[in-house]
């Protein structure tokens, strides 16, 4: 198409091409905010893919973390060891006294203590899986919470609330099938001497590592764990007596 | 538009300088796209500043990285230091006993 353009018409033209100009950029300028707003909506996995013109979704996930302790007080209570016996053993899981610990029944080898047969037992009441973590402060050590003495112990252990050996399972909201920690279970399945927080004492019992982090299940069937304690107080005990506490705090880390 | 051309010519031409109705139609247009495009930018500016200001801000916001919570349990025990078992001992024997261990401050 050919114009022809008068010489009084000059500053028009050039006035057209100058809009013409400013048009092409503010449009190129528009198309670049479009492709900004792809990639916004491009986060969003929710985006509405009907055809209707208006929509409104809502959706709010709460998470909960909360571990709690159905048997927060474990009291051995006051006693001494029979003159008679080496020492005097015992440990909740087992409840039994012994003279060497739970392996031998001898119970007339622990005067006065009571028979304490639960453990801690902590379920995982929140929605969330989480990490547990165990540390102890007070009178921690062997000698600190019994004396000074020839072959003293004071242990804890781990254990799955699922074991039908476990005699205060039964106070799991929905009693355990399966373990409830991880694949591999919890750590301190053994006993193992308690150790202060002061000196060190942090114990990992399910998913310390990054790799098994958050490996405490939340799922009714698999939400429990017991954790037991053991005393052995020998003949040579030398204490100068009082009730001794140790505070055991469980420490649950979820990712929110 | 031929109508709104008409209206706009006049006697020494259209809009009073442009002669040529070609030239009026071509500005016409680029005026009308101009003012879209600058209406176009507008709104998808206000629609951005509403999904960055707002909705995003609000989701980042309610996800925590951690959550930490503790629960406590006490174990108690009191191991006496001179006791012994003397169930079996005669009463003047305890007695003896008795006071031996506080003479002696000994088990």
């Amino acid at each position: 198409m050919i114009i022809r353009v008068a010489s009084s018409e000059n500053v028009v033209l050039g006035l057209l091409i100058l809009a013409f100009a400013i048009t092409i950029v503010s449009t190129t300028v528009s198309l670049s905010k479009v492709e900004e707003l792809n990639s916004l909506f491009d986060q969003i996995t929710g985006a509405l893919t009907t055809n209707s013109s208006i929509a409104s979704t809502t959706l709010t996930i709460q998470a909960a973390t909360s571990v709690y302790n159905y048997v927060p007080t474990i009291a051995f209570g006051s006693g001494y060891v029979h003159s008679t016996c080496s020492a005097c053993g015992f440990d909740t899981f087992n409840g039994t006294r012994s003279n060497e610990g739970a392996g031998t029944p001898n119970g007339s080898c622990c005067v006065g203590f009571d028979n304490v047969t639960n453990g801690f037992l902590l379920e995982n009441v929140g929605n969330s899986n989480v990490t547990l973590n165990m540390s102890c402060s007070g009178h921690c050590n062997a000698t600190a919470f019994l004396g000074n003495g020839t072959g003293l112990e004071f242990q804890f252990r781990v254990n799955n609330g699922s074991d039908t050996t476990m005699t205060n399972s039964s106070r799991d909201t929905v009693t355990d099938t399966a373990t409830s920690c991880g694949p591999s279970g919890w750590n301190y399945s053994a006993w193992t001497d308690m150790v202060g927080n002061s000196s060190g004492g942090q114990f990992d019992l399910c998913g310390g590592s990054e790799s098994t982090k958050y490996f405490y299940g939340s799922e009714s069937t698999k939400d429990a764990v017991v954790v037991d304690l053991k005393i052995k107080i020998p003949s040579d005990i030398a204490t100068t007596g009082g009730t001794k506490i140790a505070t055991i705090n469980f420490k649950a880390e979820s990712s929110g | 538009m031929k109508k709104v051309v008409r209206k706009l010519s006049g006697s020494s031409g259209y809009l009073g300088v442009v002669s040529n109705p070609v030239l009026i139609l071509i500005l016409l247009v680029v005026i009308s796209l101009g003012l879209a495009s600058i209406g176009i930018y507008l709104k998808l500016s206000s629609v951005q500043s509403n999904f960055s200001n707002s909705d995003f801000n609000s989701v980042s916001a309610a996800v925590q990285p951690d959550v930490l919570l503790g629960t406590q349990g006490q174990a108690s025990i009191n191991v006496l230091p001179s006791a012994r078992d003397t169930s079996g001992l005669s009463t003047e024997s305890k007695s003896f006993a008795s006071q031996l261990v506080n003479q002696t401050g000994d088990d």
